[in-house]
């Protein structure tokens, strides 16, 4: 399903202060229109800060960022490229910029000048996605933990940009919400063809990409298809990583010597191997 | 210390008509050394709950006791700092709790501020962030200037510093990469362990909860719903699931198995080993093959 490249990045470096380390070292990367990416690596290794450069948030000192064709190094290309670059940070506090969650939600999209009409039924619909529709006249500082992200989430599906970039955006969820939230991501992307990026430590949300990225010390070490990363379990335990359940238990019962194949890597697929092991008499 | 928790009710913003009840009536002991998970949907007044064990929030009714100190509705709270000594407690965003100019300064405050000279403070910081696997490079470094998961390692060296009796942990391993994660669950094992500190960790890892605790408290819209040991709250699948959380991965898979060859495959399994062995005696069973 390879589509068009909508970001290219070459020779990417980022650092923070002219006398700190690189947070980024000759970083390059293509992500596809269409695809889910995740992004994953230890902390600090350059996840977030590579996603501040993907909307020009952070312009790099060193090679190009370029989104649907325009380099973010150039000022005039910038609104047109936060237009396209949705972004749901890290820390959902750093986000929010109205008094009530309803006004939140709606800033964003007043910004985009999507009319008042469509931006009523957006707001509706983004805020019962996330189950928060009882609390649109609500303060956001006031929210809890989860329903914070849960409102930084909804100003993302409300607006819709042709990419969204999610930081670790359902950390704080409980399994439902974030079983909820990745299923509404998942249908726009089918609906709309929005672009995923999500930078995560779920290895269940890994498994479910179309590729991942493995980021270590501001650098990409690694990229592909999960089921090919997760190939070569040593190298992502090396880097502090871990691996999804079901390629764990797969390590666990070769070495208790069962036969199962080594490309076994989604829970269904170790199932039926079992099923298939189990009904051989 | 125990912590018991008297018909506690919480309400934000009395008395207007944005008041809002986040705590119904609870009422539990965690008895001292214990360690406890508390989990729950989104909403459910984790938070406020464990606010209540360091002082930070007053009880609209009932109380909390901690110890010797009584936290009590309408009482005047003269030993909130003793109480916030010997409590330590890592919140959900560290963000909120950072702020001094490097993070050495800030690791500092929390000792500082209870009396412990400044060289001795200095010599637990540098302990506190080696046992968060920071190198001693970052205590110069403003604790704003770092990735999230940076920014929560300090956040608990802050609390590490202090040689708390009690530590509470608010979503600890949210944001750290997977061995971080382990690491730091392991340290706070090791500290309940060796040290008997009692340790209280809200999460919305069932996995973690699962592993670690000797009870895990479940919450529901402000009310306490369940009070057990994790074999018993985790064959409650329903109803944990009609309360938006969920098995621990390990039982998740064993389901699936289940489902699929028709045998019932629900006992309480936490870790990756005890799956493996349920796993090979199900197909050890009858007429299958024999694996070791
Ligand atoms: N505002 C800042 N000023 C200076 N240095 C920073 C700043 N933000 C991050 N850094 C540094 O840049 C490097 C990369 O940080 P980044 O936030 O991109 O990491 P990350 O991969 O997102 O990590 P995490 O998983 O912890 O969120 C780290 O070494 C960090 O300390
Ligand atoms: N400062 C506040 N003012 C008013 N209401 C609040 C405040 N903080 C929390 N609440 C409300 O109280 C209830 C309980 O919130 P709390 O933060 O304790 O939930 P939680 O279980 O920790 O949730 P999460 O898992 O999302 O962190 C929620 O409905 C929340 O919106
Ligand atoms: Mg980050
Ligand atoms: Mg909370």
């Amino acid at each position: 399903m390879r589509k068009e490249k909508i970001i290219e990045v070459r020779g990417l470096s980022f650092r923070y202060a002219d006398d700190s380390d690189w947070a980024l070292e000759n970083v390059n990367m293509d992500v596809y229109a269409g695809e889910w990416l995740a992004i994953i690596g230890h902390n600090g290794s350059g996840k977030s800060t590579l996603a501040k450069c993907l909307n020009g948030l952070y312009i790099p000192q060193e090679g190009s960022v370029k989104v649907a064709g325009r380099d973010t190094s150039d000022g005039e290309a910038l609104w047109e490229i936060r237009r396209l670059v949705g972004m749901v940070f890290q820390n959902p506090d750093n986000q929010f910029v109205g008094t009530t969650v309803r006004d939140d939600v709606a800033f964003g999209m007043e910004n985009h000048g999507i009319p008042r009409d469509e931006m009523i039924v957006r707001m509706e619909e983004a805020l019962a996605l996330v189950g928060m529709s009882d609390s649109a006249d609500r303060e956001p500082h006031r929210l809890s933990g989860g329903q914070k992200q849960r409102v930084a989430i909804a100003g993302i599906i409300a607006l819709q940009p042709a990419i969204i970039v999610l930081d670790e955006a359902t950390s704080m969820l409980d399994p439902k919400g974030r079983s909820d939230v990745l299923a509404v991501m998942r249908r726009l992307k089918q609906e709309k063809d929005i672009t995923v990026i999500s930078i995560t430590h779920d290895l269940e949300e890994v498994a479910g990409a179309d590729r991942v990225i493995v980021m270590e010390r501001g650098s990409v070490v690694q990229a592909g298809a999960p089921r090919e990363i997760f190939k070569h379990p040593k190298v992502l335990l090396d880097l502090g990583l871990d691996l999804p359940f079901a390629v764990n238990l797969r390590e666990h019962l070769v070495q208790k010597g069962i036969p199962l194949p080594g490309d076994v890597f989604l829970q269904e697929e170790l199932v039926e191997e079992l099923w298939k092991l189990k009904s051989v008499t | 210390m125990e912590i018991k928790v008297r018909h506690l009710t919480h309400i934000y913003q009395p008395n207007t008509p944005f008041e809002r009840l986040a705590l119904d009536d609870v009422d539990f002991t965690i008895p001292s050394g214990a360690f406890v998970s508390i989990i729950g949907h989104t909403g459910s007044g984790k938070s406020t709950l464990i606010q209540h064990f360091n002082g930070l929030l007053k009880p609209t009714k009932g109380e909390v006791i901690v110890g010797d100190i009584t936290i009590a509705a309408g009482a005047k709270n003269k030993d909130l700092k003793a109480l916030r000594q010997r409590v330590g407690m890592v919140f959900q965003y560290p963000e909120h709790q950072l702020f001094e100019e490097t993070v050495e300064k800030d690791i500092c405050f929390g000792p500082l501020n209870f009396g412990v000279p400044l060289e001795e403070a200095k010599v637990r910081a540098r302990e506190a962030l080696e046992l968060v696997g920071l190198p001693l490079s970052f205590l110069s470094r403003s604790p704003f200037d770092l990735s999230g998961g940076q920014m929560r390692r300090v956040a608990i060296a802050g609390v590490l510093a202090l040689h708390p009796e009690v530590i509470i942990l608010d979503e600890p391993t949210a944001g750290l990469d997977p061995r971080a994660r382990r690491d730091i669950l392991n340290l706070f094992a090791r500290l309940h362990r060796e040290k008997g500190i009692t340790t209280v960790m809200v999460t919305h890892s069932m996995d973690d909860a699962a592993r670690l605790s000797d009870e895990i408290i479940v919450m529901d819209h402000g009310r306490m719903v369940m009070k057990d040991r994790p074999e018993a709250v985790f064959t409650r699948t329903d109803l944990l699931r009609s309360l938006g959380l969920d098995i621990p991965e390990p039982m998740r898979f064993l389901q699936r198995l289940g489902a699929r060859s028709g045998e019932v495959l629900s006992e309480p399994a936490f870790t990756v080993e005890q799956t493996a062995e349920i796993v090979t005696r199900f197909l050890n069973r009858e007429g299958g093959p024999s694996w070791s």
